[in-house]
């Protein structure tokens, strides 16, 4: 097909007009002789792009869809992607395109990069990979560290956990062993992701560096033992695949006119330096590589994202292809009210700390151009309000009104067209407890499952503490159990105590006694190694099992038509089949007491105790979980992380009154930065304390650009909102009511 | 001031379902939907993990041999199929992977025994006939349909092995070319018997499958061929047939493309998408109810889900029961 041609079918499938804009049509028109960086501002129809140009590739360019990846960030991204390749091809053939009927969109290596370099390797039945095991979540390898007991979790040297951020000196207490576990993975990772070779960390001199190099070894070595693989080691095995004379082949293709993969990434500002090598190596022959994302959306650095990826694509292409690449910007807004869109590029453009005099150091990409509104939303409203008060409580009223009005005027029609966003969901008066609180009193239906009240919602407490009940009726201390979760321990026996005072629920506390009693008369052959706890007919008894058998009674089977107790019981059910996958399966066996009778061994007692139920405390209120849902009909809370990719008609910010927070993923990458070798890393980077404050400055223009006709920023004391709301043209602070009024923001 | 009166020029927007294109496959969706609604929704859409989930060692062992198989064929054509011996090793190393994996089997020995047994009839009567016209194995088919409201969805699927005439080569009793493409599936069982809910399963499953590869390709397999493994352990058979494959009773199970059929198969798909659809559309609250129609014992004897479920009998009893 010619281009002219593809172009006149898309003319035909959108009423006449061409669905791409100059820039967009730049795009499409590229010759792939050089690679191509898309910098994409929010919703400058960054996906739409991607398709057309996903399709002028097959149909014009004449690329294989097999020879094609396409990669995004989630699996619910890449989800749509292909919904909306399904769509568009659809369009092309019911304006006539008959090439177009042929292209088979699952040929397409689409998914997310994860999700593919597990396809790939089991299609290509890479020996190292077959049947592995994937430890597919972060919680996951965290149980997994504890199950074979690295040597980090045994290490009580207060200087490395200081060392590596995961202790303040004023912190009177060493981290347990669960963030013990969270941090070794959490470095790790790190290691893997930036191919940091453990030999470099041992020669180093440093006790720290060397002891973390150790640990990291073991780590490899039960990895490979145990035949599992983590996220990051998945990528660390594609990556030797492709260097593989077998992945040579299967990266150049088997036909000799065929040079290799065409590469398309989306989301590329939240690329790890393995990701980014990945795509090198994929694109190494053909070079035909494009990159799209938005680097002042980069937002998960915390997980191993280097913004440099984007940010320096063009010394990258240099490194690795020795090309400079084509860089086009897409600046035309569809989505949001241009009051919005002034705001948010106000806010970007003019912050200090998105701006450095060192040449060298780049915070933004360059040339960006700030984004022009196209939605033909033109009210003539202030589309950005201000809630400021004294205190939260008075802010969090006016929210309330705010969003009772909106719908009793049917200026909106669902409460789901609005969205609650704020660096954290957690219901505390800490976080946006006193606006959640208000708004659930109010009688507004509120969706907000990940709100750091999972672990104390009592009827969940309970359900825990029926568990308990027939694990450990007496009440053990298999392990001398830390304080703060023989206190958690406690509450949820009470929890369950309480819930079956005055005979509440008969047939609860009926299984619950029978099966104590089952326990203690037990069958037991002590000839034998193990023995295990079996139901009549001898199937073995496991922790998913009774956790089933509870949830089939009151009150826990009503929990599960509900939308916010039915999603924890979920999780909750999820992060026991983890810990099932590496304990036993969950299995439990017994052992005699000193009266001779059964009881669940001690083995089996503590890793219930001090793995899952430890835990299963922070997964619940995992407030990064990007997989969110959106539940229709209910006022959706979420975090900043988890809107990115989702736009809303209102947009309430919470909290703007927040400080850059230097982590422990900022400390590792200055401490780690002298052992990354990778040809694209930065020549010189900014201190941890400006990076802190990028980050933070990032996520609010997240959440400000979700917003399409209004957006509503609410807290109290609106000095310390100054990170948040940014600098006017003259480089002034936005800090005051009367600066406010300045940048045309109307205070409720 | 009131907001509608700050708001001037506002115009309210109007609600848009977001698309959702989702992929439905006959095994993981239609068939288990079918089977029970209640449990297909808990574990399939929301993602409750099945604790008593089937693991198919014994499956999954023979699948990997002969895909280990197949893969050395390919690669050296000329080598002879393995013998008892080399099948043994190759079992014991999909057995130690499997292990890795987390598999548990139930009496490994024996299980590895049949396989060894069962592997090394199928090389000698369908082996030579079978591995040198394998195009791909775990071949993916995917399509994007649309069901007859038109609502579009993804069908997918991935059969074990596409393959040149196979039968053609093994003389099946039935008319056959030497250019034929079909479409095999490997079941490590017996066959059900006619009237078994799971035989029909299969023969739907096929049907599906090659109306997937008819939108891929243009055209229809010659056939699907549904191996039962499984029959092989049947001495008298294996006796009885000596070299001729088709004396094997119950080995095959040949599903012929019949346009009609097929389009009646997928016109049934089309139905239970919509349903599905209708479903996920439906209030938390009332979603993934207990089904009206009854569900056979075995799909509730496998759902964790039965002791609080209206239509597994037994519910009551079983729920009261210890542990």
């Amino acid at each position: 097909m010619k281009y002219a041609e593809y172009y006149d079918a898309l003319r035909r499938a959108h009423n006449g007009e061409l669905p791409l804009n100059i820039e967009q049509e730049q795009a499409l028109n590229h010759t792939y002789h050089q690679p191509l960086w898309i910098i994409a501002g929010p919703g400058t129809g960054k996906t739409h792009t991607l398709i057309w140009l996903t399709f002028k590739r097959i149909l014009v360019d004449g690329i294989q869809p097999d020879r094609i990846v396409l990669t995004t960030f989630t699996r619910k991204a890449a989800a749509e992607l292909k919904s909306r390749m399904l769509l568009g091809r659809d369009k092309l053939v019911n304006v006539g395109v008959k090439a177009a009927e042929q292209i088979d969109i699952s040929q397409i290596l689409l998914g997310t990069l994860h999700g593919l370099c597990s396809r790939i390797l089991q299609e290509q039945r890479y020996e190292p990979t077959l049947r592995i095991r994937l430890l597919e979540d972060e919680l996951t390898q965290q149980f997994f560290v504890r199950r074979t007991y690295n040597s980090l979790l045994k290490c009580e040297d207060r200087s490395f956990w200081e060392y590596f951020g995961f202790l303040k000196a004023a912190d009177p207490y060493l981290p347990n062993w669960a963030k013990r576990a969270e941090a070794a993975c959490k470095l790790f990772n790190r290691l893997t992701e930036n191919s940091i070779d453990a030999a470099r960390l041992q020669a180093s001199g440093n006790s720290h560096l060397q002891l973390l190099a150790d640990a990291y070894q073991e780590y490899e070595q039960e990895l490979q033992s145990k035949h599992y693989t983590d996220q990051a080691h998945l990528q660390a095995h594609f990556l030797a695949f492709l260097k593989t004379p077998d992945g040579h082949i299967w990266c150049k293709g088997n036909n000799p006119q065929q040079t290799g993969f065409t590469v398309i990434v989306d989301e590329y500002q939240d690329t790890n330096p393995i990701q980014e090598t990945i795509y090198f190596q994929l694109a190494h022959t053909s070079r035909d590589l494009t990159v799209v994302g938005d680097d002042d959306q980069s937002l998960y650095r915390f997980r191993g994202a280097t913004v440099e990826s984007l940010i320096d694509f063009d010394r990258a292409c240099k490194a690795y292809l020795g090309v400079t690449p084509a860089q086009i910007t897409l600046h035309n807004n569809r989505r949001s009210h241009p009051g919005i869109v002034q705001w948010v590029n106000r806010y970007i453009t003019y912050h200090k700390a998105m701006r450095d005099p060192d040449p060298y150091i780049r915070v933004r990409a360059p040339h960006k151009r700030p984004l022009i509104a196209h939605s033909g939303l033109n009210g003539a409203y202030p589309p950005v309000i201000t809630i400021a008060e004294q205190a939260n409580p008075a802010a969090a009223r006016k929210v309330v009104q705010v969003v009772q009005e909106l719908i009793r005027d049917r200026l909106i029609s669902n409460y789901s067209q609005i969205a609650l966003l704020s660096h954290s969901t957690r219901e505390t008066s800490h976080f946006i407890g006193t606006f959640t609180k208000a708004l659930r009193t109010a009688g507004i239906p509120l969706y907000n499952p990940r709100n750091g009240q999972a672990q104390k919602d009592r009827t969940f407490q309970a359900m825990i503490g029926a568990l308990i009940e027939i694990l450990d009726p007496d009440d053990r201390d298999p392990c001398h159990l830390t304080r703060h979760l023989q206190d958690y321990i406690q509450q949820c026996r009470d929890a369950y105590q309480a819930l079956n005072a005055h005979a509440r629920y008969p047939a609860l506390a009926a299984y619950i006694q029978a099966s104590i009693k089952a326990i203690r008369n037990a069958p037991f052959d002590p000839s034998q190694s193990y023995n295990y706890l079996t139901r009549s007919g001898g199937r073995r008894v496991t922790l998913s099992g009774l956790l089933y058998k509870l949830l089939a009674h009151e009150p826990f089977v009503s929990g599960m038509t509900d939308p916010e107790a039915g999603e924890r019981l979920r999780v909750l059910n999820l992060i026991l089949a983890d810990f099932e996958s590496l304990y036993h399966d969950g299995e439990l066996r017994l052992e005699t007491d000193s009266v001779g009778e059964r009881q669940i061994s001690d083995k089996d007692l503590r890793d219930f105790y001090t793995i899952f139920v430890e835990g299963m405390h922070d997964k619940l209120n995992d407030p990064e979980d990007d997989e969110i849902s959106i539940q229709p009909g209910m006022l959706n809370v979420m975090t900043i992380h988890q809107s990115k990719g989702l736009e809303f008609e209102v947009v309430i910010v919470l909290r703007p009154d927040q400080s850059p927070w230097i982590s422990d993923t900022h400390i590792a990458e200055d401490i780690l930065d002298p052992y990354i070798t990778r040809p694209t890393k930065p020549i010189r980077r900014r201190n941890k304390e400006l990076r802190a404050t990028e980050d933070l400055v990032r996520m609010f223009f997240v959440a400000y650009s979700r917003a399409k006709r209004l957006l509503i920023v609410a807290g109290s004391k609106i000095p310390e909102w100054q990170l948040t709301l940014g600098y006017n043209a003259d480089g002034n602070e936005i800090n005051s009511i009367a600066a406010l009024r300045n940048e045309g923001v109307y205070l409720l | 001031m009131s907001l509608r009166t700050l708001l001037r020029g506002w115009s309210p927007p109007t609600t848009h379902n977001p698309i959702h294109i989702r992929s439905y496959s006959t095994t993981g969706d239609i068939l288990s939907y079918r089977r029970c609604r209640r449990a297909y929704g808990y574990f399939g859409v929301r993602g409750y993990s099945s604790a008593t989930a089937t693991q198919r060692y014994f499956g999954t062992l023979v699948h990997d041999v002969l895909d280990q198989v197949n893969r050395e064929q390919r690669r050296m054509p000329t080598q002879p199929l393995p013998d008892r011996a080399i099948i043994s090793q190759l079992v014991d190393d999909a057995h130690t992977r499997l292990l890795r994996s987390g598999v548990r089997p139930y009496n490994a020995r024996q299980q590895k025994e049949q396989a060894i047994q069962l592997l090394d009839r199928f090389m000698g009567l369908i082996g030579p006939n079978f591995f040198p016209h394998v195009k791909q194995t775990e071949y993916r088919l995917e399509r994007g349909l649309k069901t007859h409201t038109g609502r579009d969805y993804i069908l997918d699927g991935v059969v074990d092995v596409l393959s040149g005439a196979v039968s053609h080569a093994l003389k099946l009793p039935f008319k056959t070319h030497p250019s034929d493409i079909e479409i095999w599936d490997y079941k490590s069982g017996h066959r059900p018997d006619d009237s078994a809910a799971f035989l029909r399963d299969y023969e739907y499953q096929m049907k599906v499958y090659a109306e997937l590869y008819r939108q891929q390709t243009g055209n229809y397999p010659a056939r699907c061929v549904l191996v039962f493994v499984g029959e092989l352990g049947n001495n008298t058979g294996w006796h009885n047939a000596g070299t001729i494959t088709q004396r094997f009773p119950n080995l095959f199970l040949t599903v012929h493309p019949d346009p009609a059929e097929i389009q009646t198969a997928i016109h049934d798909f089309h139905l239970t998408v919509e349903a599905i659809e209708s479903e996920r559309a439906n209030p938390y609250q009332q979603q993934w109810q207990a089904p009206d129609h009854p569900v056979d014992q075995q799909t509730c004897e496998a759902c964790e889900l039965r002791y609080s479920c209206p239509r597994f009998p037994l519910a009551a009893r079983q729920r009261r029961e210890p542990l």
